[in-house]
């Protein structure tokens, strides 16, 4: 159950990224309570679309306020999808009658907001006396701070009165329990109640002067060009390229200074484009100490002859930089590189470019063409302090919230990034790539056992035995409760001849955890080995 | 010596390389075309078409009635086309759609009652006495008694349907039953919605339909039969709400683009791969900040937008302030609060960001960071009361995945995670105020007053209220995947004790609690809770058949099949308990909710309630 739920889930994740809906076109639902009509038996009815508020747009907070000051409830929708705000006016016709409230706690025994406070009117038709208090409906409100899902309704508490109804009562239960009676409240009115007080205050407005029409929003238009600048710096993992002249060429072979890999085919005609500037403005980007390596995917796709018309486009531009072609590898090396950061897995346009700096980290993604002076103002984008680039790549203009609690955080993240794609290139079989990335995250954070775990398990892997049992030493160290860490020093100790030691290190392992199966077969074998040893 | 190779992923976590399909970039991108193509980017395996994935994989797993109902589905929506336009209803149409003896009842009955009225709407509604299926009740036959049937059904819509407005229709099968040979019976929800010359119209209806196998392996409809119905129809043409953002925020100073292009474009290029950003929930909050009378509001963004502060003017519309008050903080934010902390008289701010809570001070021009509180990584929703009663606002933020998954993958990736009752998401925390001559302390108290109880479940929202009316405020947490909390405040030896009553109290709601709210809907003086869960129709069919999970113990099953059932709606009994009255209240059928609130919205004093759905929707039409 377990295997196919994950399997399914993953299959569901994968989908989701890559651009599919999932749930998507389903419309806001609005019930209306028909508890005024005995006949409808406490049955609410479904009256979505004549709400005017079933629209499709994935909603998510729903925040209510009289915002326009006619006494009826006005609402804020959030939204995933475009538009993703909706102020959403109330047209009610009904001639319903209604009264607001804000209150106002003591600030001492009551906080000022009056937030848990309960309201409670009651209510009767014109011809009721006073007397007969019963005979009417009551409603309560409570004022609540915060509700629904992510939002905050407005702290005008909204009483709908119904025809021709006026109030007989208003009670303030205020948190704590103590009830308070006011007088003065009227249909139709807003009120401020003040604790203590006893008498309402109307609150008197005037005539507001409203600048409010109905429009439908329509979505802006969407492009896939974007210039992502990274605020967390991943090292590319190396890869191989094929000059047009059959020579294979490490990427990282050239690290040492900025690089700027893109990637075109010779059917796009974009990509051309694209290749033209960077040849004109070769000069510049030479000038910026930028190196440019272009690189074919003709042979990668199934489009008939790809591959000789690059090498015509070749011959013919002579273009001034580095031209090659993609393996298949290297193309999905650099997809793969630009899913582990962004959370839409969409697939990459032609052309798109890698700006990777001097220390091999990728600095910007470009998806789509980009200019030659837009690369060379990024040449220096990644010796930014992180909190710049992250202000920097902001989709807008807006400020770093700044507090150690947020820089906390942020490293947390940088340190995860480089360690997950550890993780994904060490289960890919690439140990050498994978120890970068482990190096990177240690850096950030030297205490990471984990990471010092898995460092560990690669250099072993690359039988580099001796930083092997560093790593689990490490391990171990920043956390002494590791088992597998103990186990794996075990191991290494082993490897060297140091029984002894090795024993304490399995004896610690199975310690910690007895279900570790492998340090108590490892602990059974050493102590075998040391009782042979021994006359 | 043995080595080892493991605990590669100690974070649990597909590893992306070995799920990655090594696909190739080879679409030429053209800047200019807004629309893109995702045809054969990824091909979608075949046996996850309208399955309940996230539970387990019908296809692999034997559930041939899943691929069934693709297949009637289908067969449904040739009648939703028909249905559009109404003055086209033709038999030639729908060839092959029936058998030969196929019979059917009214579709719309004849006569039904009117049980609710007001100004802007009458509600009719019929329901059969027994809505089990009965041949008794088939007077149509043939293809000539379907399209009768049809006719039927939308006259009301008379006056109405056009080339430009045609009747939408919309069909959820939600239970899937073998009956004899070769014959599958169907239960499904049909909506209607569209206008008549009054004004909008939508039919609500319940069906039993009766599918037999044909020789070529393809299912011909033998019988059809509404059992229920429900018909509002409102009399005027616009909604009873419309659309007035676009005078409000343009000229806002505010870049328009930001709101008018939805999350994925903006998830397309920012560095931020979690799967807890991609959902995409940015929260609202109102507030009068600057005490002019007029409510302003906040709106929290994912990563790389800035949140927002409008201030509202006097003819309504809105400024950006965002800049001027310091708070267009780029950090992503989930939601947040306008409430008076130092009692001082104005609105504080208060955000919930990844692993923190932000304590703004209001100075009246604008806000003073005053504390970060440090708080589960991946918070949502916060709600403020003052749990002690002591005059000063406490605070209550949720959290949904565990700081470990940190919202990157989804929750299922967990070795330890059980789909109905999980365990193994984020902690909430509850900070005590404790400001005092202008210091402002807040303290995490969540362990001393017993909040720790049944503290990891994946949280999307919490509500205070005192639902006992003991005179202090309770707490609702709905949760996703399992069971939520009603934890009731006690003071115990004059302290504050939280206890998890929900399952005494009869809330335990297990299903995939999205928000909650509070209101008293049946004006009985108590306060009822409404929780947004997740619908799933494909979830429905399968939970409810015989040999789904046939070795799973009996709640077990009840839970999974709880799980998709939808929305809840509690009534206070005011004996501490609440009787689920969701079925009968007709609320249940929502879709993928999120929010949700009570209010009255046509000022009769009834709380009505609003549930906003949806959860991702792209370009793409292929949709799950």
């Amino acid at each position: 159950m377990t295997e196919a739920l994950n399997t399914a889930n993953s299959e569901w994740s994968r989908m989701l990224r890559e651009g599919r809906s999932f749930s998507g076109r389903e419309k806001n639902c609005v019930f209306i309570n028909t508890g005024g009509s005995p006949l409808a038996n406490g049955r609410f009815a479904d009256i979505s679309s004549i709400s005017g508020l079933d629209f499709a747009d994935d909603g998510r907070a729903i925040a209510l306020v009289d915002w326009d000051h006619d006494g009826d409830l006005d609402m804020w929708i959030s939204n995933r999808s475009s538009p993703r705000l909706r102020l959403m006016r109330n047209e009610d016709a009904s001639g319903h009658h209604f009264v607001m409230v804000r209150l106002e706690g003591n600030g001492q025994t009551t906080n000022r907001d009056g937030i848990g406070a309960r309201v409670e009117l009651k209510l009767g038709s014109a011809d009721t006396d006073e007397g007969s208090v019963s005979e009417g409906l009551r409603s309560v409100r409570t004022l609540r701070g915060g509700e629904g899902f992510l939002a905050q309704s407005s702290k005008w508490l909204h009483f709908g009165l119904g025809p021709e109804q006026k109030v007989l009562s208003v009670t303030v239960n205020w948190p704590g329990g103590e009830a308070e009676t006011f007088t003065g409240v009227q249909a139709d009115g807003r009120y401020r109640l003040v604790q203590g007080k006893g008498v309402a205050e109307a609150v008197d407005q005037g005539e507001r002067h409203l600048s409010l029409s109905a429009k439908q929003q329509v979505p802006a238009q969407r492009t896939q060009v974007a210039r992502i600048p990274m605020v967390d710096l991943l090292s590319v993992p190396d890869n191989a390229f094929i000059g047009f002249d059959g020579q294979k060429q490490q990427l990282m072979d050239r690290r040492g200074k900025p690089m700027l890999v893109t990637f075109w085919s010779s059917d796009c005609p974009h990509c051309q484009k694209e290749l033209d500037q960077l040849s004109t403005g070769f000069a510049k980007l030479q000038s910026s100490g930028i190196e440019v390596i272009a690189l074919s995917i003709d042979e990668l796709s199934d489009a008939e002859g790809g591959a000789d018309k690059a090498r015509q486009m070749v011959l013919d531009n002579k273009y001034p930089f580095v031209v090659g072609k993609a393996t298949p590898q290297m193309a999905a090396a650099f997809q793969i590189l630009h899913n582990l950061q962004i959370a839409i897995h969409r697939q990459l346009p032609l052309p798109s470019s890698f700006l990777i700096d001097e220390y091999g980290r990728l600095a910007v993604i470009y998806k789509g063409p980009v200019s030659v002076d837009q690369i060379c103002s990024d040449v220096n984008y990644s010796r930014d302090a992180r909190e710049k680039r992250f202000v920097e790549a902001a989709l807008f203009p807006g400020r770093n919230l700044n507090h150690p609690r947020v820089e906390e955080m942020a490293q947390k993240k940088a340190v995860r990034l480089s360690y997950r794609f550890g993780n994904d290139l060490q289960q890919a079989g690439r140990p050498d790539l994978a120890m970068v990335q482990y190096l990177d995250a240690l850096r950030l954070k030297p205490d990471f056992a984990e990471a010092h775990y898995n460092l560990g398990v690669v250099c072993r892997q690359m039988n580099l035995i001796d930083k092997a049992l560093d790593s689990f030493r490490q391990a171990t160290e920043c956390n002494p409760g590791f088992s597998e860490a103990h186990n794996a020093l075990g191991e290494m100790l082993g490897a060297k001849g140091r029984l002894p030691e090795a024993l304490e290190q399995f004896k610690k392992a199975v310690e910690l955890n007895d279900e570790n199966q492998l340090a108590r077969e490892n602990l059974e074998k050493v102590r075998a080995l040391m009782e042979q040893r021994s006359p | 010596m043995k080595w080892i190779i493991g605990l590669v992923c100690l974070f649990g976590g597909a590893a992306l390389i070995a799920a990655i399909v090594w696909y190739l970039p080879s679409t030429p991108v053209d800047p200019d075309v807004a629309e893109l193509s995702y045809e054969n980017v990824i091909q979608l395996p075949s046996q996850l078409g309208g399955a309940w994935s996230e539970v387990d994989n019908p296809g692999q797993d034997g559930w041939d009635t899943e691929a069934f109902q693709a297949e009637v589905k289908k067969q449904l929506k040739r009648i939703g086309k028909e249905l559009s336009h109404p003055n086209q209803i033709a038999a030639d149409h729908l060839s092959g759609l029936v058998t030969e003896d196929f019979r059917c009842s009214d579709l719309l009955p004849k006569n039904f009652p009117v049980v609710f009225q007001n100004s802007d709407l009458v509600v009719k509604r019929w329901k059969a006495t027994d809505v089990a299926f009965s041949e008794e009740r088939l007077p149509l036959a043939g293809m000539g008694g379907l399209v009768t049937a049809l006719k039927g059904l939308v006259a009301p819509f008379e006056g109405g349907a056009d080339e430009s407005a045609p009747i939408e229709s919309q069909f959820k099968i939600y239970r899937v039953t073998p009956t004899s040979d070769g014959v599958t019976e169907t239960r499904q929800f049909v909506s209607l919605i569209g206008h008549n010359a009054q004004g909008r119209i939508e039919q609500h209806s319940d069906w039993i339909a009766r599918w037999a196998l044909q020789s070529d392996g393809k299912h011909q409809l033998l019988a059809l039969e509404a059992v229920s119905i429900e018909q509002t129809s409102g009399k005027r043409q616009e909604g009873l709400f419309v659309d007035v953002t676009q005078s409000v925020l343009q000229g806002s100073g505010a870049e328009e683009n930001q709101f008018l292009l939805g999350l994925d474009h903006w998830f397309e290029r920012i560095q931020d791969q979690r799967y807890s950003a991609f959902i995409g929930i940015s929260g609202v909050t109102i507030g009068d900040v600057n005490n002019d009378g007029l409510d302003d509001m906040y709106v929290c963004q994912e990563t790389g937008l800035p949140n927002r502060l409008f201030l509202q003017q006097e003819d309504g519309t809105l400024k950006d302030v965002s800049e001027a008050w310091e708070v267009n903080w780029l950090q992503t934010s989930r939601s947040s609060l306008f409430v008076d902390l130092d009692n001082d008289g104005d609105q504080d701010l208060v955000v919930a960001i990844m692993g923190g809570v932000v304590l703004a001070e209001n100075d009246g021009s604008k806000y003073h960071i005053k504390k970060v509180l440090p708080s589960s990584d991946d918070t949502t929703s916060i709600s403020a009361a003052d749990y002690d009663n002591d005059g000063w606002l406490d605070l209550y933020v949720c959290a949904n995945f565990s700081n470990t998954s940190l919202g990157n993958e989804l929750p299922s990736d967990s070795a330890d995670f059980v789909i109905h009752d999980a365990n193994d998401g984020g902690s909430n925390s509850l900070f005590h105020n404790g400001i005092k001559d202008g210091k402002w302390n807040f303290q995490d108290v969540t362990h001393d007053v017993g909040l720790d109880a049944n503290n990891q479940k994946y949280s999307w929202a919490a509500t205070w209220e005192d639902y006992d009316n003991d005179g202090d405020p309770d707490l609702y947490v709905a949760n996703d995947f399992g069971r939520d909390n009603l934890y009731r405040n006690d003071v115990v030896d004059g302290k504050v004790h939280f206890t998890d009553v929900a399952e005494e109290a009869n809330v335990e709601n297990a299903a995939s609690g999205m928000s909650t709210s509070f209101g008293d809907f049946n004006r009985d003086g108590l306060m009822d809770i409404f929780v947004s869960n997740m619908y799933s129709s494909a979830g429905n069919r399968i939970a409810f058949q015989e040999q789904f999970k046939p070795d799973a113990s009996s709640e077990v099953r009840n839970r999974m099949a709880r799980l998709a059932r939808g929305n809840t709606l509690l009534k206070n009994q005011g004996d501490g308990s609440f009787e689920d009255v969701s079925g009968a209240s007709g609320v249940e059928m929502g879709r993928w909710a999120w929010g949700s609130l009570f209010f009255d919205l046509n000022n009769d004093g009834w709380e009505d309630l609003m549930v906003a759905n949806g959860f991702v929707t792209t370009d793409d039409t292929g949709d799950l």
